[in-house]
């Protein structure tokens, strides 16, 4: 029972006993499953954690404040090769390069929100893509002058003679700071500017007229997003070691849209859907083929089928569930919640 | 002098590219972001087409003329009809995935190999000035012009043409005065893939068809949002534009950075006039 208002506004997601068991068995699970499985798998719940923080990033912008953001490859690379030229070049530590890769990626969700305040739409996305060309362009001609042909090396980021090196260091390292972004955005979105966000989202002029500043909540929206975005491109970065730009390109900007498309426009839980089954799907491909001893020309073309199978994945999902995997989630809970009832409760919450 | 030679021709390729963006996008209101593996297709298509085929070269022209329009009918009758109430998002991302899946099925069916598409005049004249022009890029021009002059009469002079414009204004009250806008939107759909289709065609003849012609194709978004994404008048100065500065960096400053320029205008021109050279203010909000 609540006695308080502080009590009131608290963020209660573990209230009752049967969350809070679930809670126990995350933890668990988070603690046990890099002692127990092989360094690959550890190897891709890492790429799962970096994939979940760039597609909740991405879903905040382009899902709740309805503003399509094109450039996600671009606002990664900034965050890496900032990484990269100041953690190679200059020496810089990891507390120092990481709020420095967030600054860099404020200054760029600012110029990128700077043409959604006149433009809507389509018009938004396409502003959007011309600055990821143009970062693209810009870390390009870094990586080409300064002399590294295949990326900027990256040493292990140490703290405090602690040196981040292992898979399951990175492990601990990475899911923790997902929780965290998860926990911030949710409480955005239950506070005033996720309200703003949803309200231009459905109606930018009616919520113009209601009082809302739209302007700084757009602007808002896409420099949280990028600082995000910047940030999980940096621990990419420093995890792989590697700041190359042939990895930003606009293929990565898509998978991460298919995400949160997959996955559920909007909501947390669709974001980590939408990482978890991206990001496995080609890694499924392949132990697929290897498991049904597939033709062995097909083989050679793995990667145009991985990508042929992708876009229809996404094609199937559009057309099917326009709200992705947490909308198919959401109707099995209400099928569980009301058994032996059939019928949706009368207010349906459509998101 | 050179150059100027070649900025046209450029202009030509990417006004054709850009004018078959807009139509999609008068059409149905959706950024066809799957244009540049379009182009692939057909221009594979065309070159398998004109090996097999043999004969002059015109045959296997209206044979993938007509391929094209099939596809562009089939894609808005399996893609784009089912989602017509779907959001803004859905939509392009729709539309990229439908690039992917064509990029994918190019690879597939034809390793990926550059071809070659011969237009059957391989002559190269000069011309008073010094300038050397291929024949190739001859039937470049020409077919540009020819294409734009009955796209113009089309879409002034001819029953579908009114009504494609109608549909593009005002899509409910269009079908309820009985125009079957299914059809028209269908038939707009494949007019725009064989437009686009003629320019992979064309860069094929010029470039060769491989997989790297979607870094050239792509920069047809800039040129059509330049131009105005509800306007064919304005596809070709802006073509002029960009192909004008694009060769004009590559000559002077750097390779590298006139592959990003055209966006650079692009964005430019988004933050000033929005809607294009010849695009409407209304454009920008009807979103």
């Amino acid at each position: 029972m609540k006695r308080s208002y502080i009590e009131d506004m608290v963020l209660s997601a573990f209230d009752t006993p049967f969350r809070k068991r679930c809670l126990a068995a995350g933890v668990a699970v988070f603690i046990l499953y890099p002692i127990f499985s092989p360094p690959f798998f550890v190897h891709i719940s890492n790429l799962v954690a970096i994939a979940c923080m760039g597609a909740m990033a991405l879903n905040l912008v382009s899902g709740t404040a309805g503003l399509l953001s094109l450039g996600h490859a671009g606002f990664m690379c900034a965050g890496a090769f900032t990484v990269g030229i100041l953690g190679s070049r200059f020496g810089l530590p990891i507390w120092m390069t990481l709020p420095a890769a967030a600054a860099v990626g404020a200054l760029l969700g600012l110029f990128s929100g700077l043409p959604s305040l006149r433009l809507r739409g389509i018009y938004v996305g396409i502003s959007t893509l011309a600055i990821h060309y143009i970062v693209y362009y810009l870390a390009s001609e870094y990586q080409f002058f300064a002399g590294y042909s295949q990326g900027i090396r990256i040493e292990d980021p140490s703290v405090a003679a602690f040196a981040f090196s292992g898979k399951k260091t990175w492990h601990f390292l990475l899911w923790p700071f997902v929780w965290l972004t998860g926990l911030f955005i949710a409480n955005l979105l239950r506070s005033r500017p996720g309200r703003a966000w949803l309200a231009i989202r459905d109606r930018d002029i009616a919520a113009k007229v209601m009082g809302i500043h739209v302007g700084w909540y757009k602007i808002s929206a896409f420099v949280v997003s990028t600082v995000i975005t910047s940030v999980s491109g940096a621990l990419y970065a420093y995890y792989t070691n590697l700041a190359a730009v042939e990895e930003y390109s606009f293929y990565l900007t898509i998978s991460y849209l298919a995400m949160i498309i997959v996955g559920g426009i909007g909501s947390i839980l669709g974001s980590i859907l939408g990482a978890f089954l991206i990001t496995l799907v080609p890694y499924g491909l392949i132990y697929l083929f290897g498991l049904l001893r597939v033709a062995s020309y097909l083989r050679d073309y793995l990667y145009a089928l991985e990508s042929g199978l992708f876009g229809l994945l996404i094609i199937m999902f559009l057309l099917i569930e326009p709200l992705g995997l947490a909308e198919i989630w959401r109707r099995i809970r209400t099928f569980f919640e009301l058994w032996p009832f059939k019928y949706k409760p009368l207010m349906i919450t459509k998101r | 002098m050179q150059l100027l030679l070649s900025v046209f021709i450029m202009t030509c390729v990417y006004s054709v590219l850009a004018s078959g963006f807009v139509t999609i996008y008068k059409a149905s209101r959706v950024l066809n972001f799957a244009f540049a593996d379009m182009a692939l297709v057909v221009g594979y298509l065309t070159a398998t087409f004109i090996r097999s085929v043999g004969g002059p070269v015109v045959i296997p022209f209206i044979f993938s003329f007509f391929c094209s329009f099939i596809l562009g009918l089939l894609i808005y009758r399996l893609l784009i009809r089912p989602m017509v109430g779907e959001s803004l998002l859905a939509t392009t991302i729709s539309t990229v995935a439908l690039g992917i899946i064509l990029n994918a099925v190019a690879v597939l069916a034809w390793k990926a190999d550059i071809q070659t598409i011969t237009l059957g005049w391989d002559d190269y004249y000069t011309l008073p000035g010094n300038l050397r022009i291929s024949g190739t890029e001859i039937i470049v021009v020409l077919f540009t012009a020819v294409l734009f002059v009955l796209l113009g009469l089309f879409y002034r002079f001819s029953i579908i043409g009114r009504q494609m414009r109608a549909t593009a204004e005002n899509f409910l009250l269009s079908s309820q005065r009985g125009i079957d806008i299914h059809l028209i939107t269908g038939v707009a759909w494949g007019i725009g893939t064989f437009v686009t289709g003629a320019a992979g065609i064309l860069v094929g003849a010029i470039a060769g068809v491989s997989l790297n012609i979607g870094g050239v194709i792509i920069k047809a978004l800039a040129v059509a949002l330049v131009g105005g994404l509800g306007s064919l008048r304005g596809v070709i100065p802006a073509a002029f534009i960009i192909a004008l500065s694009e060769r004009l960096v590559n000559y002077y400053i750097n390779p590298r950075l006139s592959v990003t320029i055209p966006f650079v205008i692009m964005l430019l021109v988004l933050l000033i006039r929005p809607w294009g050279l010849c695009g409407t203010e209304e454009e920008t909000e009807r979103v």
